[in-house]
C-alpha cells in the first residue's frame, strides 16, 4: 500500500510537470515511459474503485500531495481520484496542450494517436481519443448554451433569479470551492492569509476591467457553500470589508440589484454599504447653476447612480427597506428636516425616491 | 427547414458554402439552421471520412482541395463540436490528413495547422478565461463542465417556474422560445450534463396547441434514446412517444430486429429485452400506445409468413403486458376490451390467463373452455364481417400461442372426446381459413396420426418401424410449414412423454429433420424444455430424453 502511495505522488508531479514549460527538456523515451505510468494509474483505478478504504487513503494522500505541489509549482493543476482514472487521457491533454511542448514531441504524438489507423493499441486509443473529445465538447456546449440563454433579450423582468450570468456564477462557485479546499490542508496557514493571496492573485491577473473581479467576489458572496463550517464565505466577507477603497471600488463595480440582496443577506455588509452610501452623499455639493447634485472629485458619482442605489434598497426585501428608510429619515432629521429642495442632499433624495 | 429534401448525396460545395455561411456560428438564425442540418452533417462528414480514410494527404488536397477549409470552419463552430458524434467523425477526418511522416511542404503545414485545430478544440489558451482556471488549479474542462452545469440548472429553473404559472403570471417561455430552445438543445441531446434540461423540455409542454417543441429535436431524442446515449426517466420517455410516434415505431422495430437477428434467444434474455424495452408499461397505461406496437408486429408478422421468432416475441409481450396490468402502480387500468377491441369478452378472459396461473389438473377444462369460445367466437357470422373477425380471433390466438404448445402437448394423453377439441384448435392455429378445406384435411391427417401415437404410448418397447407409417402419413400432408409444424409438434411430444420414447428418440428425429428443419426442433426443443421448468412437471424422464435430443442436435449442427 505504502509503495502505491509513492507512485501516486509520483504520478502527480508527472502530470505537473506535463502541464508545465518543464516539459521542454522531455525525450521520447520519457513520454513512453510517461504513458506506461498512466495505465498502470488507470489499471489501478480499476481494481480500486469500489474498494472504499483504498480509495479514501489514496483520496486523502491526493489532498496532501496537491498542496506541497501548488506550493512548488507556481500554476498547479490539482490532481483528483476520478482523473486517475482517465490518467492517460488527461496526460494526452495536458501535453498536447502545452505549448511548451517540443515540436518533434507533439509531433510523434499526433502521429501515434491517430484514430482512424488501429495497431495493436487500438482499442486503448479510441478511449485517450474520447476523453479529448469529452473536453472539446463541453467547451462547444457551454457556448451553445450560453447562446440559448440570451433568446430571451430582457432582463428586466427578471427579480432575483438569475442576478448572475452563469459564466461568473460558476466561477464564484469555484472560487469558494477552491478556498475550502485549501483550507481543509491540514498544514495551511492562517486563514486570512489564504483568502488575502488567493484574491490577490485574482486581482493581478485581471488583464479586462476590475468589475469583473468584483463580480466574481460577489459571485462567491452568493454562492451555496458546499460545507457551512468551512466559514469561507465569512472569510471573504471580511475581506471584502477590511479595506475601504476596496470596498467602494466593488459597490461602483457590482450591479445594484446584487448589492441589495448582498446587503439582505449579510447584516454587516448592509451596515458597510449604507455607511458607504452616506460617505458619498454627503460629499456631494448643490450646484446652483445647472440645479443638480454633483460630486466634486469623481464625476462617475452622480446623482443618478445614488438616487437609483438607494432605491434598489428601497425595493428589496422588509430588512433592508426598513433599515435603509430608517437611515434616510434619521440622516434628513440631523441636517434640519428641511422639505426644500437644495439645501440638505437627504431631503432631496427622499423628494427624487418617493417621485419614482 | 424547406429544403431538406434537395440536398444532394455527396456535395462538398453544398458543405462549404454552408459553412461559410455559419461562420462561427454567432447569430440566432445561422446557429439554428445549423442544429437544424446536424444530422445530414454529420452523415456527409462520415462519408467524407470513409473517403479520405485510404488516401494520403497530398492525394486528398488533390481530389478535395476545399476540404481543409470546411473542416477548419466546423471546427470553429461550436454547434457542430457539441455533438459528439459530428465531432468525432470532425476530429478523424482531421487526423486523416495529418501525415505521420510527411513528404512535402503541403503536408507539413498541413500537420502545423491540424496541430493548432486540435490544441484549439481542446485548450482556452486564447480566451480570458485560461488565467483564471489554473490559478485555481482546475482544468477547462472541469470549468466548462461546471459552466455547463450552472446554465442548465437555471434554464430548467426557468422551464419549470413557467410551466407551473398557468394562469396567473404570463408566461416567460412563449412557444416560439420553446421551439428554439428545443432546437438549440439537438446537438446537445447525448451531453448527460444537459440531460436535466431535456427532460424539462420534454415534460414542461403538454398543453394542446400542436407540437411546439421541434419535430428534429424528438427526432434526435428517439435516436439518442435507442443508442442508449442518454438516460431519461420513464414517464418522459413514455410521453415522448406519445407525442411523436416515429419515436414509438423506431423502437418497436428494433426491438424486434434484435429478436429476429440472433435467433438463439433464450426465453429469460428476451423477457428482459421486452421489458428492457419499456414497451410493455407504456402499452399497459395507454392502449393506444399497444395498438400501434400491435399493428406493427402484425404486419411483421404476416410479411415474415408467420416467422416463429416474432409469434415468440408477440406471445412474451403480451405476458409482460397482462403482468404489467396486473401489477402496475397505475390508479385507473384500462380493461382488457380497451386493448382488444374486437374480440368478444369471454374469449379475452379465457386466453388471456396465462398457463402459469392455471393449476396443470385443470388445463384440460381450461384447453376446452377455450376451444368452445373460439369455435363460438370464429363460427359466429353476425360478428360484423366473419372474415374480420376469424382473422382477429385468430390473431389473439398468436399472441396466447402459449396454449396452443400446452394442447399440443396434452393432446396425445388426452381422452377421446378432449383430443378431438385439441386437434381442432391446433389445426386452426395453422389454417385459420378453411375456404379450401385446407384446416379439414389437416385435421383428418393429424387425427389419424394422433390415434396412432395414442395407441403406441404406453408401450414400453417401440422400434422406428412402429411410426413409419405415421411418419409417411405427416410427409404426405406437409406442404405447407404449417402442417409441418404441427407434425413435428406432435411427434417431439410423443418422444418426450411416452413410456418408450426415449429409445427411438433420434432416429426419429433423424428422420423427421431430413427436410432442414433444425432450427425450428431446436426452438421447439427450448420452448419444450422452458415449460417442463416454468410448469413445475417434473418429469425426469421427459428432462433426460430432451436433454438427449438437445445434445445430439448440437453435435449435429
Amino acid at each position: 500500500m505504502e509503495s502505491i502511495l509513492q507512485n501516486l505522488n509520483g504520478m502527480a508531479e508527472l502530470l505537473a510537470v506535463a502541464r508545465s514549460e518543464y516539459v521542454s527538456h522531455w525525450d521520447p523515451e520519457t513520454v513512453q515511459r510517461a504513458f506506461q505510468w498512466a495505465t498502470y494509474f488507470e489499471h489501478l483505478h480499476g481494481r480500486f474503485r469500489t474498494n472504499t478504504r483504498v480509495h479514501k487513503a489514496l483520496a486523502d494522500r491526493l489532498l496532501s500531495i496537491n498542496e506541497s505541489l501548488r506550493n512548488t509549482f507556481g500554476l498547479y493543476r490539482e490532481l483528483s481520484f476520478k482523473d486517475v482514472g482517465h490518467c492517460r487521457g488527461v496526460l494526452l491533454a495536458s501535453l498536447l496542450s502545452n505549448p511548451a511542448l517540443p515540436k518533434t514531441l507533439s509531433d510523434t504524438l499526433f502521429a501515434r494517436f491517430r484514430p482512424c489507423c488501429f495497431d495493436t493499441t487500438g482499442q486503448r486509443d479510441q478511449s485517450d481519443l474520447n476523453h479529448l473529445i469529452g473536453i472539446a465538447r463541453l467547451k462547444a456546449a457551454s457556448k451553445v448554451l450560453s447562446h440559448a440563454l440570451k433568446l430571451d433579450g430582457s432582463t428586466a423582468t427578471k427579480p432575483y433569479l438569475l442576478l448572475l450570468d452563469p459564466e461568473t456564477e460558476t466561477k464564484g462557485e469555484m472560487v469558494l470551492k477552491s478556498l475550502e479546499t485549501w483550507m481543509r490542508c491540514p498544514s495551511a496557514g492562517p486563514r486570512d492569509k489564504l483568502v488575502d493571496i488567493l484574491f490577490a492573485q485574482l486581482q493581478q491577473d485581471k488583464i479586462n476591467n476590475r468589475s469583473d473581479f468584483s463580480k466574481i467576489v460577489a459571485a462567491v458572496l452568493l454562492a451555496k457553500q458546499t460545507s457551512t463550517e468551512s466559514g469561507a464565505v465569512d472569510l471573504a466577507l471580511k475581506w471584502l470589508l477590511s479595506n475601504r477603497c476596496q470596498l467602494q471600488t466593488f459597490c461602483l463595480g457590482v450591479p445594484c440589484a446584487l448589492l441589495s440582496e448582498l446587503a439582505h443577506r449579510y447584516p454587516s455588509f448592509r451596515c458597510a454599504y449604507l455607511e458607504l452610501l452616506t460617505k458619498w452623499a454627503r460629499s456631494m455639493e448643490y450646484d446652483f447653476s445647472c440645479g443638480d447634485w454633483r460630486h466634486g472629485s469623481s464625476p462617475e458619482l452622480n446623482w443618478k447612480e445614488l438616487v437609483d442605489r438607494f432605491m434598489y434598497l428601497l425595493e428589496g426585501p422588509t430588512l433592508v427597506k426598513e433599515a435603509t428608510e430608517t437611515a434616510l429619515c434619521a440622516l434628513k432629521a440631523d441636517d434640519g428636516d428641511f422639505e426644500v429642495w437644495g439645501i440638505s442632499v437627504w431631503t432631496d433624495l427622499l423628494i427624487a425616491l418617493k417621485k419614482m | 427547414m424547406a429544403q431538406q429534401s434537395t440536398i444532394p448525396a455527396f456535395c462538398l460545395e453544398y458543405w462549404q458554402n454552408k459553412a461559410v455561411e455559419w461562420g462561427q456560428a454567432t447569430t440566432l438564425a445561422s446557429q439554428q439552421d445549423v442544429c437544424l442540418h446536424l444530422q445530414q452533417l454529420k452523415d456527409f462528414l462520415q462519408q467524407i471520412f470513409q473517403k479520405l480514410q485510404h488516401m494520403n494527404t497530398t492525394a486528398a488536397i488533390k481530389t478535395f482541395p476545399l476540404v481543409g477549409q470546411l473542416l477548419g470552419r466546423l471546427c470553429w463552430n461550436p454547434c457542430v463540436v457539441a455533438d459528439e458524434e459530428s465531432q468525432r467523425t470532425l476530429l478523424q477526418c482531421l487526423w486523416c490528413l495529418y501525415s505521420a511522416e510527411p513528404q512535402n511542404a503541403i503536408e507539413l503545414k498541413a500537420n502545423d495547422w491540424i496541430q493548432s485545430m486540435i490544441r484549439h478544440l481542446i485548450s482556452d489558451s486564447e480566451t480570458e478565461n485560461n488565467s483564471f482556471i489554473q490559478i485555481l488549479g482546475y482544468t477547462s474542462e472541469e470549468y466548462h463542465s461546471n459552466v455547463v452545469k450552472c446554465m442548465v440548472s437555471s434554464l430548467v429553473t426557468e422551464l419549470r417556474e413557467s410551466c407551473c404559472n398557468g394562469i396567473h403570471m404570463p408566461k416567460r417561455f412563449t412557444p416560439d422560445r420553446l421551439h428554439s430552445l428545443s432546437v438549440f438543445c439537438i446537438p446537445l441531446v447525448t451531453c448527460s450534463e444537459a440531460a436535466p434540461l431535456i427532460e424539462a423540455l420534454l415534460t414542461c409542454c403538454e398543453s394542446g396547441s400542436g407540437e411546439t417543441l421541434s419535430a428534429d429535436f424528438l427526432k434526435a431524442v428517439g435516436t439518442a434514446l435507442l443508442q442508449k446515449k442518454i438516460g431519461l426517466q420513464e414517464t418522459v420517455i413514455i410521453g415522448l412517444w406519445l407525442r411523436y410516434l416515429p419515436s414509438l415505431e423506431n423502437v418497436t422495430l428494433h426491438l424486434i430486429e434484435t429478436v429476429v437477428s440472433i435467433p438463439h434467444f433464450s426465453p429469460q434474455e428476451m423477457e428482459s429485452l421486452i421489458n428492457d424495452s419499456l414497451l410493455p408499461k407504456a402499452s399497459a397505461r395507454h392502449p393506444h400506445i399497444f395498438m400501434i406496437v400491435d399493428t406493427i408486429f402484425r404486419n411483421i408478422l404476416l410479411e415474415s409468413d408467420g416467422n416463429l421468432l416474432v409469434q415468440t416475441l408477440m406471445q412474451m409481450f403480451t405476458r409482460s403486458l397482462i403482468q404489467a396490468l396486473l401489477f402496475g402502480e397505475a390508479q385507473d387500468k384500462p380493461p382488457l376490451k380497451a386493448f382488444f377491441p374486437h374480440n368478444p369478452q369471454p374469449l379475452l378472459m379465457a386466453l388471456l390467463k396465462h398457463p402459469s396461473d392455471v393449476p396443470s389438473q385443470v388445463w384440460p377444462q381450461h384447453l376446452l373452455c377455450i376451444v368452445e369460445t373460439l369455435k363460438v367466437a370464429v363460427e359466429d357470422k353476425d360478428n360484423g364481417g366473419s372474415q374480420r373477425g376469424l382473422f382477429e380471433n385468430w390473431f389473439l390466438l398468436v399472441h396466447c400461442g402459449d396454449w396452443v404448445d400446452i394442447a399440443a402437448q396434452q393432446l396425445i394423453a388426452s381422452k377421446a372426446e378432449t383430443s378431438e377439441a385439441l386437434l381442432w384448435l391446433l389445426a386452426f392455429y395453422h389454417h385459420p381459413n378453411n375456404e379450401n378445406q385446407q384446416r379439414t384435411k389437416l385435421l383428418a391427417a393429424a387425427r389419424k396420426v394422433c390415434d396412432h401415437l395414442k395407441v403406441l404410448f404406453s408401450s414400453t418397447t417401440l422400434s422406428l418401424s412402429h411410426l413409419q407409417t405415421s411418419l409417411d402419413l405427416a410427409e404426405a400432408n406437409s406442404e405447407e410449414s404449417g402442417s409441418k409444424y404441427l407434425f413435428n409438434q406432435l411427434f417431439l411430444n410423443f418422444l418426450l412423454f411416452s413410456a418408450g420414447g426415449q429409445v427411438i428418440a433420434k432416429d426419429v428425429v433423424h428422420l423427421m429433420t431430413h427436410g432442414n428443419l433444425l432450427n425450428g426442433i431446436s426452438a421447439m426443443l427450448a420452448g419444450a424444455e422452458h415449460r417442463l421448468n416454468s410448469y413445475g412437471l417434473m418429469d425426469y424422464k421427459a428432462h433426460r430424453t430432451l436433454k438427449l435430443l438437445q445434445e445430439h442436435l448440437k453435435r449435429k449442427a
